[in-house]
C-alpha cells in the first residue's frame, strides 16, 4: 500500500509554557526558607535553636516541593539528601544510647522522607497530566477557529494525546468526507485502508468497535495469527476510543498502540475520551465543511453536465441517438456503474450502458417488469423502487421518463458502492430525464411534421392549380409545376424573382392590381382578384384569378404569402363567346318576333268579329305566346346586360311611395281577382333608384306572389323606413312558403324550387335572379324570409335619400 | 507491514472475552483458596500442639502452591502443559523440601555444613532460572507478570532504599515493644544465607508473582478496577496469607500486629510501583529486604 507523505501546515499554536501559579511560588519560597533554617540548625548557627524539634519538619518541605515539581524520582533524591541528614542525627542519637523522643521523631521523618516523594510525586504527575489535559481542552477554541482541515485536526489531536499519555503509535480513523470510506491518519501520514479485505485484521477489529475498548494482551499467544517479527513496533496493548457525531452516530476511532508501560488503564481511557470529546466537534465541522464544499462543486459539475447534455440532446432529433447520449450522460452525472433505459417510443426500445469494460447480460423480463410498474404505479421514481437489475449492484436509482400525462418509460442507474446516490443525484437525473422527454417529444413532432410536409409537398406538386409562395418582400420562394407552367418558368426558375415583374405588372401606384398585391404582401393581408391579366415574358397575355393568404396569421409581422393562381383565359373566352351568342340571338330574334307580334295583333284587331271563334282564339294564343317569348327574350337580354355590365342603371331621386302605388295599381288592374294591399307611410320617401329597375323588381315579386299563392289570399306590399338610412319594400304573400334550404338558391339563375306546386306554375327561374341583380346594381339588397305553410316575405332594402322631402319624426313607426 | 494489518484469530473478540472471563473466574477461585488456606492455617495455629513442621508448611504453601497459583493461568498456553505443570510442581516441591530440610535450627552440629550453604544458595538460583526459562517461553505472560527488567538499576536502588527505610523503621519500632525488647540480630552467616535462600527463592517470587503479577493484572487490567479497591483486595489477601503462615511458624502476636502496617505499606508501595513501572524488580527488592529483616528479628 502506498502511504503518501505530505506536509502538514503549522497550526501556529502559542507556546504552552509551564507557568508558576501563586501556590507554586509559595511552596518554593517556603521550601527554600525551610532548607535554610534546617541548614542553620545543623551547623549550629543559631544556638539553642534545636530546642524547637518541630523545626525539623521543615526539612520535609523541600522534599515535597521537589517531588511536586520533578515527580517521584526527583523527590526521592531530595529525600535521600535530607533523609541522610536525619539518619546521621539518628545514628548519633542511638550511639549516645538516648532512645528518646528525638529518635522517634527522626525515624518518623526518615519514613516520611521516603513515603512523601511517592505520594506527592504521583499526585504531582497526576496533576500535571490533568493540567495537560485541561490545556488541551482549553485549546478547543483554537482548534475550532484555526482550521477546518482534517489533517491539521488529526495532527493536533495526536500531539495532544502524546502530551497527556505516553504511547508508541496513534491512529485516527475518520471517514472520508466525500466518499464516506475510512481514512487512517497518523501524525504525518494518511492512508486509505481496504476495509473489505482487512475484515479479519486488527484494522477490521478497530472498525468494529463501538465502545471504548482496552486490550493489554495483544501479545497473548494465538491472538494474532500473522507473524509480527518484522514489525518495528511489536503490538502489546491497544486502546480504541470510538468518536461520535453529536447525534450519537459513528464518526471514527481513536487508536492508541503500546503505552509506555505496555498497559492501558481506565484512567487513560477517561483522559483520552475527554480530549476526544473536544476533538469530535472540530472533526464534525471539518467533515461537514468538506462535504458542503464537495457538494457545491458536484452540484456545479452536475449543472454543467446537465447544460451540456441539454445542448446535445436538443441538437438531435433522432430517438436512438438521443437515448444513447442520455445513457452516457446518466453515467457521467450520477457516477453510476450501470445505466439502463427502457422506453416505449417508436416501438419498445431497451438500451443498457455500463461504465468501463463491464458488460452485463440483463434479461428483458427484469427490465420489462419496470415498464409494468410504470404502468401500474404511474411511475417508478426514487431509490430502490425496482429490484436490483445488475449483478454486483448495491444501490439503485430509477426515474420515470415522461410527463404527467404521458410516460415514455424509465431509466435505472445502479452502483456497486453503498449509498452512492442521494437526493442531489435524484434531482440531477430527474432533470436529465426531463430533457430527454422534451427531446423525444421534439423528435416525435419533427417526424410528424416531416410526414406532413412530405404530404403537403406531394399535394402541392400534384394539384392542377398554380401555387406559389412569396416572402415578405415579394420574392418567389417556391412554386409548383402548375405555377411554372402557367407563368412559363421551368424547374425552379421562378424562385428568387419578384412576383410583380413575373406578372408583367408595373410597381407604380396607378397600377391597381400591382398596388393591391404589394399591399397584401407588405401587410400580410388576404387578397382575391377575380380576373386579372398578366403579361408574360413571351409576350402572351393570360387572364388569371388570384387568391392570396398570409402564410401565418399568428406572427406579429407578415411572413409572406401563399398565392393560388387560376388560369381564366379560356373561361373568359368562352363566357365572352356565350354572351356574344346570347346577345346576337336576342337581337336577331327580337326583330322578327316584334313583327310577328304586331302583325298578329293587327290581324286580330282587323278580323275581330269576322272570324270564327275557333280561329279567333288561335290568333289570341299567337299574340300572347309571341308576347311571352318577347318578354323572355327581354329578360335574357337584361341578364346578359347586367352580367356584362351593359345595363345602364340610371339612378335618380324618385318618390318611393308614389311609384310603388302606381305599380301596385297596375297590378290591381291586371290581376283584378286578387286582393293586393299597399301599406305605405303617409309622408314622402325619396330614394335614389332607377325607376324602370324598381318597376321590374316589384313586377317580379308581385307576379311571383300572384302565381304561387292561392287566389283567395291577399298580397301585401309594405313600405317601411329602417332607421334613418334605408327603406324596405316588402311583398308579403300567404302561400306555401319556401323551404329553408332553397331560400338562398332562389336568387340564382334558372333555379326553381322542386315540388308539384311550383313546377306546375310556368316559369324559367330567372325573375328573382334579375331582381337581385337589379337591386344590387342600385345599391340595394334583396332578401327573403319565409316559413313553410305561412307564406313568404320578399324584402327589397334600398338607401333612403337624405335631405330630400320631409322626414318622419319617428321613422321606425 | 503495519500493525493494523496484523491478522487476528477468527474468534478474536470472543476469545478475549473468554480469556477475561476465565481470568476473573480464576482469581475468584484463587481468592477462595487463599482465604481457605489462611483460615485453616490460623485455626491450625490455635491448636495447642507442637508444630515441628511449621516452617515446612509455610514453604510448601509458597512453593509449589502459591507459585503454581501464580503461573496457572499461563500454563495452558504451553503446548505440553501437563508435563510442564508436573515438572514445575516437582521442582517447586523439591525446593521447598530442600529449604525445610536445610533449616539451621534442625542441625544439631555446631557448624552449618558448607554443602548446606551451597544448597541454600542454589534454591533461589534454581527457582529464578526455572522462572526465567518459563517466562522466556511465554514472553507475553512475562510482560503481564512484570518479569521484564525495566529500569533495572534505578528500580534496584530505589527498591533497596525503600526497603531499608521500611526495615529500619521496623527495627527501630520493635526496640520499644516491651515484650520483645531489643531484637538480637543473629551474627551467624548460615542463618543469613538460609533466610536469603528461602526469601529470595520461595517466599518473594511466590508473593510477588501471585499478588502483583497475577492478581493485580487480573483485577486492574482485565477487570479494569480502580487502584484502591484492587489494593484493598490484594493487601487483605496477602496479609491474611502471610499472617496465617507466620502464625503457624509461631511468630509472636505483638510482632504479627506490628507487621501488619508494614505489610500494608509494602503492598501499597509495591502496587504503586508495579502499576507505574510494570516490573517486579522494585517490589521484589523491597519485599526481600523487609523479609530478611523480619526473618532476622525472628
Amino acid at each position: 500500500m502506498n502511504w503518501p507523505l505530505f506536509e502538514y501546515p503549522s497550526l501556529d499554536r502559542p507556546e504552552q509554557t509551564q507557568r508558576l501559579r501563586s501556590i507554586d511560588t509559595r511552596i518554593l519560597v517556603i521550601s527554600a526558607a525551610s532548607s535554610l533554617l534546617l541548614v542553620a540548625l545543623y551547623i549550629s548557627i543559631l544556638p539553642g535553636f534545636d530546642r524547637f524539634g518541630w523545626i525539623r519538619l521543615l526539612g520535609l518541605l523541600p522534599i515535597i516541593s521537589v517531588s511536586y515539581f520533578y515527580g517521584v524520582e526527583g523527590g526521592l533524591l531530595a529525600a535521600a539528601f535530607f533523609g541522610s541528614i536525619f539518619s546521621i542525627q539518628l545514628i548519633s542519637t542511638l550511639l549516645q544510647k538516648q532512645p528518646n523522643a528525638l529518635a522517634f521523631e527522626l525515624v518518623g521523618l526518615i519514613m516520611l522522607s521516603g513515603i512523601l516523594p511517592l505520594l506527592i510525586g504521583d499526585f504531582s504527575s497526576s496533576i500535571k497530566q490533568r493540567r495537560e489535559l485541561r490545556s488541551a481542552l482549553e485549546s478547543r477554541e483554537l482548534l475550532l477557529s484555526r482550521t477546518l482541515s482534517l489533517e491539521d485536526i488529526a495532527y493536533f489531536l495526536i500531539e495532544e494525546i502524546h502530551r497527556i499519555i505516553g504511547v508508541e503509535k496513534i491512529y485516527i480513523f475518520l471517514p472520508d468526507p466525500i466518499f464516506s470510506r475510512w481514512e487512517i491518519y497518523q501524525k504525518f501520514q494518511k492512508m486509505i485502508p481496504n476495509v473489505d479485505q482487512d475484515s479479519s485484521t486488527l484494522l477490521g477489529w478497530v472498525i468494529g468497535q463501538t465502545q471504548p475498548t482496552i486490550i493489554n494482551d495483544l501479545s497473548f499467544p494465538g491472538l494474532l495469527t500473522s507473524s509480527f517479527e518484522d514489525l518495528e513496533i511489536k503490538p502489546k496493548s491497544i486502546m480504541c476510543i470510538p468518536l461520535r457525531w453529536r447525534d450519537g452516530e459513528d464518526l471514527g476511532r481513536l487508536v492508541l498502540v503500546n503505552k509506555d508501560n505496555d498497559f492501558f488503564t481506565i484512567e487513560d481511557q477517561t483522559r483520552v475520551t475527554d480530549l476526544s470529546n473536544v476533538a469530535e466537534t472540530a472533526i464534525e465541522q471539518a467533515i461537514n465543511h468538506s462535504r458542503t464544499d464537495y457538494n457545491l462543486e458536484q452540484r456545479v459539475q452536475q449543472l454543467a453536465s446537465i447544460q451540456r447534455a441539454s445542448r446535445e440532446l436538443n441538437a438531435s432529433l433522432d430517438a436512438g441517438r438521443l437515448i444513447e447520449k442520455f445513457l452516457d450522460f446518466s453515467l457521467e452525472i450520477t457516477h453510476a456503474d450501470f445505466s439502463a433505459v427502457v422506453i416505449h417510443f417508436a416501438g419498445l426500445i431497451k438500451t443498457i450502458r455500463s461504465r468501463g469494460p463491464r458488460t452485463e447480460q440483463v434479461t428483458d423480463a427484469i427490465l420489462y417488469k419496470g415498464i409494468e410498474a410504470c404502468i401500474v404505479q404511474g411511475g417508478v421514481s426514487g431509490l430502490g423502487s425496482l429490484p436490483l437489475i445488475f449483478s454486483g449492484s448495491q444501490t439503485q436509482l430509477s426515474v420515470t421518463i415522461g410527463r404527467s400525462d404521458q410516460i415514455f418509460g424509465y431509466v435505472v442507474v445502479e452502483s456497486e458502492s453503498k449509498n452512492a446516490f442521494d437526493i442531489t443525484t435524484n434531482w440531477a437525473l430527474t432533470l436529465l430525464t426531463d430533457h430527454l422527454a422534451t427531446s423525444l417529444e421534439n423528435a416525435n413532432l419533427f417526424q410528424e411534421i416531416a410526414q406532413e410536409k412530405q404530404q403537403a409537398a406531394t399535394i402541392i406538386q400534384s394539384i392542377s392549380n398554380a401555387l406559389i409562395t412569396v416572402d415578405r418582400t415579394g420574392i418567389i420562394v417556391s412554386s409548383n409545376p402548375a405555377a411554372q407552367k402557367l407563368l412559363e418558368g421551368n424547374n425552379g426558375s421562378l424562385n428568387g424573382r419578384y412576383i410583380i415583374s413575373v406578372f408583367g405588372w408595373k410597381s407604380t401606384p396607378d397600377d391597381f392590381n400591382s398596388r393591391q398585391l404589394i399591399d397584401s404582401i407588405t401587410y400580410g393581408q388576404s387578397l382575391n382578384l377575380g380576373s386579372v391579366k398578366i403579361y408574360l415574358k413571351s409576350g402572351s397575355i393570360k387572364s388569371i384569378s388570384l387568391s392570396a393568404a398570409p402564410m401565418s396569421s399568428n406572427f406579429p409581422e407578415p411572413t409572406g404569402l401563399v398565392i393560388l393562381l387560376q388560369d381564366q383565359t379560356e373561361k373568359d373566352d368562352l363566357t365572352r363567346l356565350q354572351n356574344e351568342l346570347i346577345s346576337s340571338m336576342s337581337h336577331e330574334m327580337r326583330t322578327p318576333l316584334a313583327k310577328i307580334n304586331s302583325i298578329s295583333e293587327m290581324i286580330a284587331g282587323q278580323l275581330k268579329g269576322s272570324l270564327a271563334e275557333r280561329y279567333s282564339s288561335y290568333l289570341d294564343t299567337l299574340v300572347s305566346e309571341s308576347q311571352r317569348l318577347s318578354n323572355f327574350l327581354d329578360r335574357v337580354l337584361n341578364i346578359h346586360q347586367l352580367e356584362t355590365k351593359q345595363f345602364d342603371v340610371q339612378l335618380r331621386p324618385i318618390p318611393a311611395c308614389f311609384v310603388i302605388k302606381n305599380i301596385v295599381d297596375e297590378w290591381r288592374l291586371m290581376a283584378s281577382t286578387r286582393e293586393i294591399q299597399l301599406f305605405c307611410p303617409n309622408y314622402p320617401l325619396w330614394i335614389m333608384a332607377d325607376e324602370n329597375g324598381l318597376h321590374s323588381i316589384l313586377d317580379n315579386l308581385i307576379e311571383n306572389a300572384i302565381k304561387y299563392t292561392p287566389k283567395q289570399t291577399p298580397i301585401e306590399v309594405v313600405v317601411a323606413v329602417k332607421g334613418r338610412e334605408f327603406i324596405t319594400i316588402g311583398v308579403h304573400d300567404h302561400g306555401p312558403g319556401i323551404p329553408q334550404e332553397s331560400q338562398k338558391l332562389i336568387f340564382e339563375r334558372f333555379y326553381r324550387i322542386s315540388g308539384s306546386d311550383s313546377q306546375s306554375v310556368y316559369g324559367h327561374g330567372i325573375g328573382l335572379y334579375v331582381a337581385r341583380m337589379l337591386a344590387e346594381a342600385m345599391g340595394g339588397k334583396l332578401s327573403v324570409e319565409s316559413e313553410i305553410g305561412k307564406g313568404s316575405r320578399f324584402i327589397f332594402k334600398i338607401p333612403l335619400l337624405k335631405g330630400v322631402g320631409s322626414e318622419p319624426k319617428n321613422p321606425d313607426n | 507491514m503495519d500493525i493494523l494489518a496484523l491478522k487476528l484469530r477468527s474468534d478474536f473478540s470472543q476469545f478475549l472475552k473468554q480469556v477475561k472471563s476465565d481470568q476473573v473466574v480464576y482469581w475468584r477461585r484463587v481468592k477462595h483458596v487463599l482465604i481457605s488456606i489462611s483460615v485453616v492455617l490460623i485455626l491450625f495455629s490455635l491448636v495447642p500442639i507442637q508444630k515441628p513442621y511449621g516452617n515446612w508448611l509455610g514453604y510448601f504453601i509458597y512453593s509449589p502452591l502459591v507459585l503454581i497459583l501464580a503461573i496457572q493461568p499461563t500454563i495452558h498456553v504451553l503446548k505440553r502443559r501437563r508435563i510442564a505443570f508436573i515438572l514445575l510442581v516437582v521442582i517447586f516441591s523439591l525446593l521447598s523440601f530442600m529449604a525445610s530440610a536445610l533449616n539451621p535450627l534442625l542441625f544439631t552440629i555446631e557448624k552449618y555444613p558448607t554443602w548446606a550453604l551451597v544448597a541454600m544458595l542454589l534454591i533461589p538460583i534454581i527457582m529464578w532460572l526455572v522462572l526465567s526459562y518459563y517466562f522466556m517461553v511465554i514472553p507475553s505472560e512475562a510482560r503481564r507478570s512484570g518479569m521484564g527488567i525495566r529500569g533495572g538499576g534505578f528500580n534496584l536502588i530505589l527498591g533497596f532504599f525503600i526497603g531499608c527505610l521500611i526495615s529500619g523503621h521496623f527495627l527501630f519500632i520493635i526496640r520499644y515493644v516491651p515484650t520483645l525488647g531489643y531484637p538480637k540480630i543473629p551474627s551467624d552467616p548460615s542463618v543469613l544465607i538460609y533466610l536469603f535462600g528461602t526469601a529470595l527463592g520461595l517466599a518473594i517470587p511466590a508473593q510477588e508473582l501471585l499478588f502483583r503479577g497475577t492478581g493485580f493484572s487480573i483485577l486492574h487490567d482485565s477487570e479494569q478496577k480502580p487502584f484502591l479497591p484492587v489494593y484493598r483486595e490484594i493487601a487483605l489477601l496477602e496479609l491474611l496469607l502471610i499472617s496465617g503462615i507466620l502464625l503457624v511458624a509461631g511468630v509472636p502476636y505483638p510482632l504479627l500486629l506490628i507487621n501488619i502496617p508494614y505489610r500494608l505499606a509494602i503492598t501499597f508501595i509495591n502496587l504503586v510501583f508495579f502499576r507505574r513501572q510494570r516490573t517486579l524488580l522494585l517490589p521484589i527488592v523491597v519485599n526481600f529486604i523487609y523479609s530478611m529483616v523480619f526473618g532476622l528479628v525472628l
